[in-house]
């Protein structure tokens, strides 16, 4: 018996040591549990002030050295603060899921990345980092987009003329930038149809000047790519119009002045033809009194002698007929002019012709112009002379000399012979001196 | 002096208390550790 106390107290004594051991292991793992316990306690605490920072539940979620609600002196509202920060946690987490999906679907709806953004990736830890750089590079890539646009859009304003602030296009208020965006609309609205009416404009002028001889068609000009060429060859047909026009006021200067020439010879030939009438009247009047006159006169018809005539005539010519081939001189049967007189045409010193006088009539003469004996033009104004039978009959007239006609009635010449003639001398004036002509001139 | 039942009594008692004891840390530590022998761990 005493052997088996003795077993036992030695059993006893070993247990003891070993219940000794295991006390003390068994102290430290509680210790080292309640650190951990602390710790976690701590980074709660912080968790919880980073998720809801000034939050009642950040107030409430506290270590406090193991006598907050997180720590190992209330046991009790453990339970309940996790329950909250747990609720709070899957708030959070449905905010970041929300966030994600309206990140995604704004990126999505925007268009701004090269491929569709999954929501999926902007909610994972992993892909959010890589993929929240790439929406932010592209949302900066639209916003130098939209400065771009904005300072384009400025400096095209400024062309127009109208006055446009980049400061406007780029703003986030609607009312600022549609007025900004509907000032230039309605100057590129105006300059629209200011352009149509150009277009329209010279599509009618191509039209009408025609499109061969612009050489362009009307349609280049509706064409950007065509209208630039179109308007240069269309400039320089125009210019060409215009020096033709400057010629046509030219030749219309020229009309204008025809015109008048042909006014005024007009007006002369009306009075010429008036004078022949009345010359003519005159004529009949006077050959009736010729007939009157032979009737009543005694009969001396015996010939008389007749000696040549030695005045000498001087007149002018006051109307000329080149149609009728005839001129009016200014001296008549009151000067001692007689019919069948072939007078000396002269313009200063210069032979022109020769006229011969078929009706004379008290102040002035009708007289025919001499075609063989033309050498001028005779005009108004030209002198005309009769040197007297026998100047006729022996000088030739200036740059010419003179024939006398053997059809001539009382001896007067009616027309001189043609250049070269040599002066006959069977006329019974042949024997006559010539005289030396000086026509004053 | 006990009679030597009475020791042996006694210690059957203490015996028994010290097992008693040691299984009772036995089972703290597992509730700890996850293992009846998580003192060493």
């Amino acid at each position: 018996m005493a052997l088996i106390n003795r077993i036992l107290n030695a059993l006893i004594l070993v247990l003891a040591l070993v219940a000794l051991v295991f006390g003390v292991m068994l102290y430290q793992k509680r210790q080292n549990l309640r650190a951990h316990s602390d710790e976690l306690a701590q980074g709660v605490e912080k968790i919880v002030k980073r998720l809801a920072p000034g939050s009642e539940l950040a107030k409430r979620a506290t270590y406090d050295d193991g006598k907050g609600n997180l720590g190992f002196d209330n046991v009790e509202n453990l339970n309940t603060i996790t329950a909250d920060i747990e609720k709070h946690a899957e708030a959070v987490v449905a905010q970041r899921d929300t966030l994600g999906q309206t990140v995604a679907s704004l990126a999505n709806e925007f268009d701004m990345m090269a491929e569709p953004v999954q929501p999926e990736t902007l909610v994972n830890l992993d892909t959010y980092a890589e993929k929240t750089q790439e929406i932010s590079a592209s949302v900066e890539a639209v916003k130098a987009r939209n400065l771009a646009m904005a300072a384009k859009l400025t400096e095209l304003g400024r062309d127009l003329g109208v006055e446009v602030q980049a400061a406007e296009l780029v703003s986030t208020d609607p009312a600022v930038y549609n007025a900004a965006l509907n000032r230039l609309g309605d100057k590129l609205n105006e300059l629209n149809q200011i352009n149509d009416q150009y277009s329209t404009a010279i599509t009618t002028v191509v039209d009408k000047l025609g499109a061969e001889r612009m050489e362009v068609q009307a349609s280049q000009f509706k064409d950007p790519k065509q209208a630039e060429q179109a308007l240069t060859t269309f400039a320089n047909n125009l210019e060409k119009i215009r020096t033709s026009l400057d010629s046509v006021d030219v030749m219309e200067g020229r009309i204008d002045s025809l015109e008048t020439e042909r006014d005024r010879l007009a007006d002369s030939l009306g009075i010429s033809k008036e004078n022949v009438i009345r010359l003519t009247n005159r004529v009949e009047q006077l050959e009736l009194q010729n007939a009157d006159l032979l009737t009543q006169k005694p009969d001396n018809t015996a010939p008389v002698e007749s000696q040549p005539r030695t005045e000498i005539l001087e007149g002018r010519i006051v109307d000329v007929n080149y149609d009728w081939g005839y001129v009016v001189i200014n001296i008549g049967q009151s000067d001692n002019l007689t019919n069948n007189i072939s007078m000396t045409v002269g313009r200063d010193r210069e032979y022109i012709g020769n006229v011969l006088v078929t009706k004379v009539f008290n102040d002035y003469a009708v007289a025919e112009i001499v075609p063989e004996m033309q050498q001028g033009m005779v005009l108004e104004g030209d002198n005309v002379y009769w040197l007297g039978e026998e100047a006729a009959l022996s000088t030739p007239p200036v740059g010419g000399s003179v024939t006398p006609r053997p059809d001539e009635e009382n001896g007067m010449l009616s027309a001189p012979p043609t250049e070269g003639d040599e002066p006959s001398e069977d006329t019974g004036t042949g024997g006559s001196a010539p005289i030396n002509l000086d026509f004053g001139f | 002096m006990l009679s030597s039942k009475a020791t042996f009594m006694i210690n059957l008692v203490s015996l028994l208390f010290f097992l008693a004891v040691i299984a009772l840390q036995m089972l703290e530590v597992q509730k700890y550790t996850g293992s009846y022998f998580g003192f060493f761990q």
